[in-house]
C-alpha cells in the first residue's frame, strides 16, 4: 500500500486520477470479497485452528482447549522422527526445487524458441500431467516403475532394472519422489515461464535480433533477466510445495500396503497425519503443520526482502 | 475510508464464528440408552456384506432394523471414528475391519470405540475358534473388542514334481532347509527357495523364529529387541541363503515372480494359506492347465531345530466389532456370532474362517476349489494344524506397528543394496521410534 501511495505521490496526473476513481473504488472492494471468503474458510481459518489446537489437549478425541500448554510441542520436537521426516524433505526440496526450476526453465526457454506447430503441440503435451490429480498420478507413477509393464520399461533394462524391486526402495525414495514431482508438477511451471518470457517486451527483442543476438543468447540474455521475479516466486511456491509434500508418499504407502519403500511418517505431513490417525492426537499434527508455516513463511520474508526482485519502488 | 474498516471488522467476525464453529465439538453423550428396537448399521466391504445378507435372509423379522453400508476395508476409519467423537454421533454400530485397527481405536485418543463382546458370546463358543485367533482382538484389560472372522497361517508351498524329480527330502527345520538351499545352489543353480521382498518380513520369517519384534509387556509397553539371537539367526540365516542365489526379489505379487512359477522353476515358496486361492491359482500358474494339476504341496513351516512346539505366524485375517455406542447391542451381537460362527456362512467365504467348525467344512472344499494343490499329504489338514500353530506374538499388531518399520529396508534388500544383518541396529532403531511415535515404552533387553 505505502508503495502504491508513493508512487501516487510523485505523480500528479496518476493523482488526480486516483482521486477521480475514488468515489468507485470502494466498490470494487466487493470483487475480493468472494477470495477473502475463501481464504478465511479454508486458508486463515483452518491455521487458526491449527494454532489453538497445538495448545490443546485431546484425551477422549475431543480438544480441552489451551489445556497442554506446550506439551504438544515438547512432544514432537522430542520425537526423533520428527527431524527424521524433515532430513527426508529437506533433501527431497533441494533436488526437486533444483530438478524442477532447472527443468521448467529449460524447456520454457526452448519453447520460447520454438515457433511451429510442433511447439504448441509440446505445450500441451507438457502441461498435460499437471492437470491430472496429484494422488491418481502417484497410483499411475507405481506402474510407471514397473519394468514390465511401463512404456519406459525399455530404458529400466538398459540399465539393468528388470523388476520394480531392483530400484524401488527406500534409499531412493527421494529421487523417485523427486522424479514423480517434476512429472506432475513441471507443466504449469513452464506455462508460467513460458507466458513469462512470452510477455518480454517485442520491441527489446527486436532490438537484440538487429544488434546480432543468437537465438540462445536472446534467451540467456535478454529474456532470462527480464522474468526473475517470476524465478524468485516460484522458487518460494516450489519451496513451500515440496516441503508440504504429502499426497504422493501417502498414496503409495497405503497403495503399496505391507510392501511400500516408504514409512508412514516419511514426509512432516505424514507425520501430521499418523499422529491424528494413529494417536487421535490433532494437538501434536497441528504442531507439525505449524513447524511448517513458520519455514515457509521465513523463507519467503527472507526472498522478498532479500533479493530485491519484488521491488515496487525505486525511490 | 469507513466503508473499508466495516469490511474489514466483517471479515474478521467472519473469521472469528468460522475457526469456532470448526474448532468448538459439540458434546458427546457417553451414557448410551438401549432401544431393543432401534436400527443398526452395518459398515462393510462387497465380501462381508454376503455374510451380513445371509442373516437378514435367516432372519427376516429384523432385515427392516439393518442398514448395510458398503465400505472398502481401510476406508479411513480412524479419521471417520475422530469426526464421529467430535460431533458425538454418527457411529456405525457393526464394522468389519483389521484387528490393529480395534486394538488403535480401543485407546482413549478414540475415546475406546468397541464395546466388550465377551458378555454377548458363550466362552464354549470362542474355544472352538482356533487357540489365537482371537488374540488381537483381546484387549490390554482382557475385554474382547472384535471377534476374527478369518485367519492366514503362513506355511510352505513345494514344486511336487521338481522335488521328486531331484530327489530332495522337504526340509523341516531351517537348518535343513539352509542345507537344502547349498545343495540346490550347486546342483540346480537357477531354482528358487522363496521370496525376499518387502512385503510383511517381520511376519514371514521373523515373529515364528521367537524374535521380540513388539512383544506385549503391559498395556502401555512393548519389549523391541531385533538384535536379540532369536532375530539374529533369522537375519543371518536370510543373508546365508539370499548369497546362494536361491531367493527371488521381483516380489511376492509380480508377473516376474509368477514367470518364475509358470516356467516350474521354482522349489520352495512362504506364504499365507490364502495363497493358493488368491495369488497362485490366477497370477502364478494356470490353473486350466491340465499339466499345472496336483503340482504344489503344502507343508508346514520349518522351525529351528531347536523349537519345541511347531510355530507360524499370521498373514491378514479381519474381525468385526461393535460400538460402544450402540443403541441395540443385542441385535449387532446377534449379528456378529452369527457371520463369525455359522458355519454355512464360514464356508461360503473367501479365506480361511477363524471359527473350527467353519474352517472344516470350508478346507473340505479347498481341492476342489484350487485343483493346483496336491492332494497327498491332504493341503487343508496341513493348513488347519498350522492354523493351531500360530504364535500368540505373531497374531498380535497394533499400535504400534512393525511392518512399516520392516518394510522399507527390505526395499533396500531385495534392491541388493544391503544385506539383512547390516541393517539389524538401525531397523531396532526403527522399531523403537515406532513404538516411541505411536506414544508407547520400549523396553530393549530381556529374554
Amino acid at each position: 500500500m505505502s508503495a502504491l501511495n508513493r508512487l501516487t505521490a510523485n505523480d500528479s496526473y496518476r493523482h488526480n486520477a486516483h482521486k477521480k476513481r475514488g468515489t468507485i473504488g470502494d466498490w470494487s472492494l466487493l470483487l475480493i470479497v468472494p477470495y477473502l471468503i475463501a481464504v478465511a474458510m479454508f486458508h486463515l481459518g483452518p491455521a487458526l485452528v491449527a494454532v489453538i489446537f497445538s495448545f490443546s489437549k485431546f484425551t477422549f478425541g475431543r480438544p480441552e482447549f489451551f489445556a497442554a500448554g506446550l506439551d504438544n510441542f515438547v512432544k514432537v520436537f522430542s520425537d526423533p522422527v520428527f527431524f527424521r521426516s524433515y532430513g527426508n524433505v529437506i533433501q527431497f526440496s533441494i533436488l526437486a526445487t533444483t530438478v524442477g526450476f532447472v527443468g521448467s526453465l529449460g524447456i520454457a526457454l526452448l519453447l520460447a524458441l520454438t515457433r511451429d506447430q510442433f511447439g504448441s503441440v509440446a505445450r500441451s503435451l507438457l502441461f498435460l500431467p499437471g492437470a491430472i490429480n496429484p494422488t491418481v498420478v502417484g497410483l499411475i507413477f507405481i506402474f510407471m516403475l514397473d519394468p514390465v509393464v511401463s512404456p519406459f520399461g525399455f530404458l529400466f533394462r538398459a540399465v539393468g532394472w528388470n523388476a520394480t524391486t531392483d530400484f524401488v526402495s527406500a534409499s531412493n525414495s527421494v529421487v523417485i519422489m523427486t522424479a514423480l514431482r517434476f512429472f506432475m508438477s513441471s507443466g504449469a511451471w513452464i506455462a508460467i515461464f513460458y507466458s513469462a518470457l512470452e510477455g518480454v517486451s517485442q520491441e527489446l527483442i527486436d532490438s537484440a535480433k538487429i544488434d546480432g543476438c543468437s537465438p540462445w543468447q536472446l534467451a540467456w540474455l535478454v529474456r532470462r533477466p527480464m522474468i526473475m521475479g517470476f524465478v524468485w516466486f516460484m522458487i518460494i511456491q516450489l519451496v513451500a510445495y515440496n516441503l508440504q509434500i504429502f499426497a504422493e508418499p501417502y498414496v503409495i504407502s497405503t497403495a503399496l500396503g505391507g510392501a511400500s519403500f516408504i514409512d508412514p511418517y516419511w514426509s512432516p505431513n505424514m507425520l501430521g497425519s499418523f499422529y491424528t490417525l494413529q494417536r487421535g492426537d490433532l494437538g501434536m499434527s497441528a504442531v507439525v503443520s505449524l513447524s511448517q508455516t513458520v519455514i515457509s513463511i521465513s523463507a519467503s520474508i527472507f526472498v522478498v526482502t532479500r533479493t530485491g526482485a519484488f521491488v515496487t519502488s525505486t525511490d | 475510508m469507513s466503508k473499508n474498516t466495516l469490511s474489514r471488522f466483517v471479515m474478521l467476525a467472519v473469521l472469528v464464528v468460522l475457526s469456532l464453529g470448526a474448532a468448538l465439538p459439540i458434546t458427546a453423550q457417553d451414557v448410551p440408552q438401549s432401544d431393543p428396537s432401534a436400527p443398526i448399521r452395518v459398515w462393510v466391504d462387497a465380501e462381508r456384506a454376503r455374510q451380513v445378507q445371509a442373516f437378514i435372509d435367516a432372519n427376516p423379522d429384523k432385515a427392516s432394523l439393518i442398514e448395510i453400508i458398503n465400505e472398502p476395508l481401510g476406508a479411513n476409519v480412524q479419521q471417520r471414528m475422530l469426526l464421529y467423537n467430535n460431533i458425538g454421533g454418527n457411529w456405525p454400530d457393526v464394522i468389519f475391519e483389521d484387528p490393529s485397527t480395534w486394538r488403535t481405536l480401543n485407546t482413549p485418543a478414540f475415546d475406546f470405540f468397541p464395546a466388550d463382546l465377551r458378555p454377548y458370546i458363550p466362552q464354549d463358543v470362542l474355544d472352538q475358534f482356533y487357540p489365537t485367533a482371537n488374540d488381537p482382538c483381546i484387549a490390554p484389560d482382557g475385554s474382547l473388542i472384535c471377534v476374527r472372522n478369518d485367519i492366514a497361517p503362513e506355511v510352505m508351498f513345494y514344486n511336487v514334481p521338481a522335488m521328486a524329480e531331484f530327489g530332495y527330502e522337504l526340509p523341516t527345520t531351517w537348518e535343513e532347509y539352509v542345507a537344502l538351499a547349498q545343495q540346490v545352489a550347486e546342483d540346480h543353480p537357477g531354482y528358487t527357495m522363496g521370496q525376499l521382498d518387502g512385503w510383511e518380513p517381520q511376519l514371514l520369517w521373523y515373529y515364528h523364529s521367537d524374535c521380540p519384534i513388539m512383544q506385549p509387556l503391559s498395556a502401555s509397553s512393548f519389549r523391541v529387541n531385533f538384535l536379540h539371537p532369536n532375530c539374529q539367526r533369522m537375519s543371518e540365516m536370510l543373508d546365508t541363503v539370499n548369497a546362494l542365489g536361491v531367493l527371488d526379489h521381483q516380489g511376492t505379487f509380480s508377473a516376474g515372480y509368477g514367470q518364475i512359477w509358470e516356467q516350474g522353476n521354482w522349489l520352495i515358496h512362504f506364504g499365507p494359506s490364502w495363497l493358493p486361492d488368491f495369488v497362485i491359482k490366477g497370477l502364478y500358474l494356470n490353473a486350466d492347465d491340465p499339466e499345472n494339476q496336483g503340482t504344489v504341496g503344502v507343508a508346514l513351516l520349518p522351525n529351528w531345530a531347536d523349537q519345541t512346539e511347531r510355530t507360524t505366524s499370521n498373514v491378514g485375517g479381519g474381525s468385526y466389532a461393535m460400538s460402544r455406542h450402540t443403541l441395540n447391542a443385542e441385535l449387532a451381537a446377534e449379528l456378529i456370532v452369527f457371520v463369525s460362527t455359522n458355519p454355512d456362512v464360514g464356508a461360503a467365504q473367501a479365506a480361511t474362517p477363524a471359527y473350527m467348525p467353519s474352517a472344516a467344512l470350508w478346507g473340505a472344499n479347498l481341492l476342489t476349489r484350487v485343483p493346483l494343490l496336491a492332494s497327498d499329504p491332504d493341503p487343508w489338514t496341513v493348513i488347519s494344524e498350522a492354523a493351531s500353530g500360530v504364535l500368540a506374538d505373531g497374531a498380535v499388531e497394533g499400535p504400534p506397528r512393525s511392518s512399516p518399520v520392516f518394510s522399507p529396508f527390505f526395499t533396500d534388500i531385495a534392491a541388493g543394496n544391503r544385506t539383512v544383518v547390516s541393517i539389524s541396529e538401525e531397523l531396532q532403531a526403527g522399531l523403537v521410534e515406532a513404538v516411541t511415535t505411536a506414544g508407547f515404552e520400549s523396553v530393549t533387553d530381556g529374554p
